[in-house]
């Protein structure tokens, strides 16, 4: 039986926390959904859902102990300390200037770090961030490849946020290929099957039921393999 | 020419041997627009601290900072999924008859699992 969810978002293009519902429906029926008081919502979608669609929760996926010492290894002075985050975002709200489709979304995993300071300067938090974008090939085949990154703190001041930004802009991007690696590899692997078509999905993609997520924070990827 | 981090390393190694004559232990960190000298020292039971920040007149450090990456010529001829802005032709087609499409899931399924077992075998290996 198919599954229609609805989506709706706190800001504009599809971002930000999210409500969901979803419910089965017989095919070329209709399928029912009242929502009793959206409150103040700026974007929706809506998407039929097939039954042979596999769907896989990103953050559940990379929070991982392969992966996180991966990426704690490659943060020089910073420390992380939270999970890592897996949303999507928009490719209009990237932090830096990308030519395509403006609704194009990207993956974007990040996670908050603390740097350590000596006692002239503040501690400073913040996060870092790597945009990953996917895609079919002509047979069907899942790549992806790491698209850009960037990093925001607050703290350092008065004196150290030289020294951080300096520390900051070599090691985020030098963790790329290590990072670039990781996925080849996870590519090669998958590389085995064919698709008619991904897309991810709001939160833990559940097939039933309501609830709240935050698009920016956790995302799935659904496939729909031949 | 010098670049700066010449001189800053220059100067800090000589205001630490000035500060070595009031027995101030200090450090530095240099990096390439600005540089740091701190240190602490007592005389007669009064505790002191020093910090020096040398910095290009110019320089402005930020806190964010972002990049596209470079990318093959391939990649930037593919379109990157999933789209709001394109419609999926291809999914329509494949649709087949609801016992096909769960048969499709288990069979992906079961694969799926050897591939995620493979994946953290490489990883940790």
């Amino acid at each position: 039986m198919p599954t229609l969810s609805n989506y709706w978002f706190r800001d504009t293009d599809f971002r930000g926390e999210t409500s969901y519902l979803s419910i089965g429906h017989p095919a070329g029926g209709w399928a029912w959904i009242n929502w009793s008081n959206i409150g103040s919502r700026k974007s929706t979608l809506t998407w039929e859902r097939e039954d042979r669609e596999v769907v896989y929760d990103l953050v559940t996926l990379m929070n991982n102990p392969a992966i996180l010492n991966l990426i704690d290894s490659s943060l020089g002075d910073a420390d992380r300390t939270s999970d890592l985050k897996v949303g999507w975002i928009p490719r209009k709200h990237l932090p830096y200037s990308s030519v395509g489709g403006q609704l194009d979304l990207l993956l974007r995993l990040y996670f908050d770090i603390h740097i350590s300071t000596p006692w002239y300067c503040s501690d400073a938090d913040g996060d870092i961030s790597y945009y990953l974008a996917c895609y079919l090939d002509g047979s069907g085949r899942l790549g992806a490849y790491v698209h850009g990154w960037s990093y925001d703190y607050d703290g350092g001041g008065p004196f150290c946020t030289g020294e951080i930004s300096s520390r900051l802009s070599s090691a985020v991007p030098g963790a790329i290929p290590t990072l670039q690696s990781s996925l080849n590899t996870f590519i090669s692997l998958l590389g085995r099957r064919q698709f008619d078509m991904f897309y991810y999905l709001p939160g833990d993609g559940s097939r039933s039921g309501s609830g709240n997520t935050n698009v920016n924070e956790r995302v799935s990827l659904a496939l729909l393999p031949r | 020419m010098k670049d700066s981090k010449q001189i800053f390393d220059e100067m800090l190694r000589k205001l630490q041997d000035t500060l070595g004559e009031f027995n101030c232990k200090s450090e530095t960190r240099v990096s390439e627009q600005d540089a740091i000298l701190f240190g602490k020292f007592s005389d007669d039971d009064e505790r002191y601290r020093i910090v020096i920040h040398l910095k290009e007149e110019n320089y402005a450090p930020v806190t964010i900072n972002a990049r596209r990456i470079e990318v093959k010529k391939d990649d930037l001829k593919i379109a990157v999924m999933p789209s709001l802005e394109r419609e999926y032709f291809k999914a329509s087609e494949a649709r087949c008859a609801e016992k096909e499409q769960l048969e499709i899931k288990a069979k992906f399924e079961k694969e799926a699992i050897e591939i995620g077992r493979e994946f953290l075998r490489k990883m940790k290996g």
